[in-house]
């Protein structure tokens, strides 16, 4: 079953049109008709890689507040708009950027150019400690919830604290730790918008049923009077040498051992992004995949395994996570995915396995840039990243060309033990919670 | 900026543009000569396909004491065919780079392929081989059922799903409905290859399924001699379905607590709700959106915008077949335990004396129609709606009547439901967290049962 082109000539190059407003505000636009929506996206250049020491979760804290009205916008109003005009919103932050989004009817792009204009033009009259005591509550909440009551949730910032050094900007949880959430201040969050939220700082990416020349006019009506900043300050997270494995165990209110095992790995769109991220569907995607197979199917030893590269702007980062079955020991689960590891690197990929991993990225990546609302989000990426919001029209040629001779080269570079962490996660000495 | 730079008002929202026309889905529809109907929507901006093939048999199915059958049988599906064993099987799939997805409730079996449409060809032998002639493999049985076990035990780790479980035993009692689709660690040990064996072969029929092609589809005549000639060998009506009992609500209030040691609780408050073929369905979406279906709803402006006690709190209708759960939902800062208790449950005496203020009917009635565009957008969502449609028997035209149903819903309707439904009196609440804490506050609300993660009467 060879593989054809994915598609007819021409299908997923998407016409991006881009312009540039006097205050430096970025604007993309796409036109699609097929679906009478829009969704509108702006991302900032900010994220907790910006956070100074003692104010980690910071972007995040930040990020809800913008949420809380502003000059124009009353308190409560934001979302009501939105929900009001059968569109949904959300924003997001991540190490890099943190971003704003709505997915609304194509008869209500200017209510979306409004509230976001209007957060990012006239947020500071409207802040109030009252609005940051009760949103640093919600962060607190949604802390407990999404990590520290949730099975193996404090993990993922333990390796991030084993992986990178004292200082680094990727070493903390976006999430931040409470303590730094309690330290926050009004005049942080005053700061921190005068720094960032500058239209000279953000994306502004519109994907849908609109005339991009009406988007462009839009865009400056709404954007076009709102002052440039002082230049935000970049922060760059440099790439960590490679020197010695680390190791660590911690445990956890939970049944089965779990095992962490990160590499240091690509920078998002970077040399060999493609590759590892194609070597990662090669390892865990699908019943064929290779560790699913060694681990869950033959050697039974595991209940679940994954794979994955987090797409950071700088030096990147990946997981491969596994599960235990009941009585199975951790160094297990560790050596059987480091065979895998080394099978890998020996070389012993098939053109079948390599050409059906290719063939699932691409599935994957088709259904990601299927809705507005993805498309926006790969393009401000891709724009905010790298320069280049058109890497989204390549993306489908550089997966197609990823070889098993680059996967294996990914596998030989970045996965080896001096850029690994591995991370035990054990079970406290009671089953389950029991009562 | 300057203030009054603007050439507009930026006090006022900006006014919408001219309503813009819906794009629902149209369908090709055709049966096939084994009796499978298929619906087909071209949905074509990119070169993909969402396929479901819906069998309306679910967990409502299971044999007696074997819970967890109809999982287990779609799972076992893609681990070997009466032409390859379980590897080539995962091999073909991977290749094809699709993906496969079973989703098995109470009502059905929907068995969903996300592929490329390069592929579909590839798809459908696929689908056809693995629905038609699974192996049932004593051995792959085995080891599904022990992954099964597994996942049962590891759901106890999670205080969110503990919550939910014991929700709907306390909610339904000896239904099935009271029981996961997927069986407990009882019912799922005694489950063999037997029995699922039995399951497909009174349930797997194309007579009464339907197959859901949305995307990058080909053309009627083309399309329909595909599958003819791909199907053709799929034979057969399904047997023995049984007739499902309507539930019914507790006669008091339930109050159930696990001891979980941890700085969150859990709270579900609930009951018997709507089934989704009723005629209040729609009127119950706008009841249901304004108190905790929408971010600006009641419970989450009150519980996290107001108190920050929680990340979020919602309410949800899960309509099937029969009358499903209705709950709350939350997880909350465990030292506001008891009072967020309290404010849910005035939340819901609220809704059921206080008719809502014209602006929130209007939220909840935009909200629910204004989003339907953005509801039929992509391919997994067009396919995903109209499996819904198939599954409850919801006439063609249901979409498009739909905004003129919701419009017509009014305060007094409004009420009337809330009655119905949000009875405090005889609502059941499920509370998993730092119990000890709080146990004795929370006896003032009603007879309170101590259990144990797995819903086993327990002492703290």
């Amino acid at each position: 079953m060879a593989s054809e082109p994915i598609a007819r000539e021409g299908v997923l190059s998407f016409d991006l049109r881009e312009r540039w407003l006097d205050n430096g505000l970025r604007v993309i636009v796409q036109e699609d008709h097929t679906t009478p929506v829009v969704s509108l996206h702006i991302m900032y250049h900010v994220g907790s890689k910006h956070e100074r020491p003692g104010r980690t979760g910071f972007a995040h804290l930040f990020e809800h507040l913008m949420f809380q009205g502003s000059e124009h916008v009353p308190d409560d109003a934001h979302f009501r708009h939105v929900q009001d005009a059968g569109g949904t919103l959300n924003g997001s932050t991540w190490f890099d950027r943190t971003n704003y989004f709505e997915t609304l009817p194509s008869n209500e792009l200017e209510l979306g150019l409004w509230l976001e204009s209007d957060r990012l033009g006239f947020f500071e009259s409207a802040i109030t400690q009252e609005k940051l005591n009760n949103q640093r509550d919600v962060v607190k909440n949604e802390r407990r919830q999404s990590y520290e009551n949730r099975p193996y949730g404090l993990a993922v910032e333990t390796v991030l604290r084993m992986a990178y050094p004292e200082g680094h900007p990727y070493r903390h949880p976006t999430i931040g730790y409470m303590e730094d959430l309690d330290a926050a201040s009004l005049e942080d969050v005053k700061d921190f918008f005068r720094t960032f939220y500058t239209p000279d700082n953000a994306v502004l990416v519109l994907v849908g049923a609109l005339e991009a020349d009406r988007g462009f006019e839009l865009a400056d009506r709404y954007f076009g009077g709102i002052p440039r900043g002082p230049g935000a300050p970049q922060v760059t997270a440099p790439p960590v040498p490679a020197s010695r494995e680390t190791r660590e165990q911690i445990y956890d209110n939970v049944q089965f051992p779990r095992v962490y095992m990160f590499h240091h790995a690509p920078a998002f769109g970077g040399p060999g992004f493609e590759a590892a991220e194609v070597l990662t569907q090669l390892l865990s995607e699908g019943k064929s995949s290779r560790l699913y197979r060694r681990l869950v199917y033959e050697r039974r030893i595991a209940q679940d395994v994954s794979a994955q590269v987090w797409p950071t702007e700088d030096c990147g980062l990946s997981f491969i996570v596994a599960t235990a079955r009941p009585g199975v020991e951790p160094t297990t689960l560790e050596l059987a995915i480091l065979e895998t590891l080394a099978d890998v690197q020996q070389g012993a990929l098939t053109g079948r396995e390599a050409e059906g991993a290719v063939n699932r990225s691409l599935r994957e990546l088709v259904g990601a840039l299927d809705g507005v609302g993805g498309r926006s989000d790969a393009v401000a990426t891709a724009a905010t990243f790298l320069d280049q919001p058109g890497y989204v029209n390549e993306i489908v040629a550089r997966i197609r060309s990823v070889t098993p001779e680059a996967m294996v080269q990914v596998a030989k570079e970045w996965f080896v033990p001096e850029r690994r962490a591995v991370l035990y996660v054990i079970p406290e000495t009671s089953a389950g919670g029991d009562a | 900026m300057i203030a009054g730079a603007d050439e507009f008002d930026r006090g006022r929202r900006p006014a919408p543009g001219p309503l813009p026309a819906i794009r629902l889905p149209r369908f090709q529809r055709f049966r096939l000569a084994n009796g499978l109907r298929v619906l087909a929507v071209r949905h074509d901006n990119l070169p993909e396909v969402s396929a479901r093939l819906v069998l309306p048999y679910g967990a409502a199915e299971d044999p007696r004491q074997r819970a967890g059958t109809a999982l287990l049988v779609a799972r076992a599906l893609t681990e070997g065919t009466s032409e390859r064993p379980a590897g080539d099987v995962a091999e073909w799939l991977d290749l094809l780079g699709a993906r496969f997805r079973i989703d098995v409730d109470h009502d059905a079996t929907t068995l969903g392929l996300r592929i490329l449409s390069h592929v579909l060809d590839g798809a459908f032998e696929f689908l056809a081989e693995v629905v038609a002639r699974p192996a049932f493999d004593a051995q792959e049985v085995q080891r599904l059922r022990d992954e099964r076990l597994d996942e049962i035990a590891s759901g106890l780790d999670e205080p969110r799903i503990i919550a939910s479980l014991r929700l709907g035993e306390v909610t339904f009692g000896q239904h099935p409905y009271g029981l996961a689709p997927g069986g407990v660690d009882e019912t799922v040990r005694e489950i063999t290859a037997d029995v699922l064996r039995d399951y497909h072969s009174r349930f797997y029929r194309p007579s009464g399924a339907t197959l859901i092609l949305v995307g990058d589809v080909p053309q009627h005549d083309e399309l329909r001699q595909r599958l003819e000639t791909v199907f053709c060998s799929w034979r057969g009506d399904p047997d023995g379905a049984g007739e499902l009992a309507e539930p019914t609500l507790p006669e008091t209030r339930r109050l159930w607590a696990v001891q979980w040691e941890g700085p969150q609780s859990e709270i579900r408050i609930g009951g018997v709700g709507i089934s989704r073929a009723d005629q209040d369905y729609p009127a119950v979406q706008v009841m249901n959106a304004i108190l905790g279906g929408l971010f600006s709803s009641r419970i989450n402006m009150k519980l996290r915008e107001e108190k920050g006690w929680t990340y979020g709190a919602g309410s949800h209708f899960d309509a099937r077949k029969r009358r499903g759960p209705y709950f709350i939902a939350t997880a909350v800062d465990a030292k506001a335990t008891v009072d967020a208790v309290r404010e849910i449950l005035a939340e819901l005496e609220r809704m059921q004396t206080e008719p809502p203020s014209d602006e929130e009917l209007e939220l909840a009635k935009n909200a629910l129609t204004l989003s339907l565009p953005r509801l039929f957008e992509t391919v997994g969502q067009v396919s995903g709606r109209i499996a819904q449609q198939v599954i409850y028997g919801l006439p063609d035209d249901f979409w498009e009547t739909y905004p003129e149903t919701v419009r017509a819903v009014t305060r007094a309707d409004v009420l009337r439901l809330a009655g119905r439904f949000l009875s405090t009196e005889r609502a059941v609440i499920v509370v998993v967290g730092p119990a000890r804490d709080f146990h004795a506050e929370l006896e003032r609300l009603g007879p309170l049962e101590i259990r144990d993660v797995h819903g086993r009467a327990a002492s703290l």
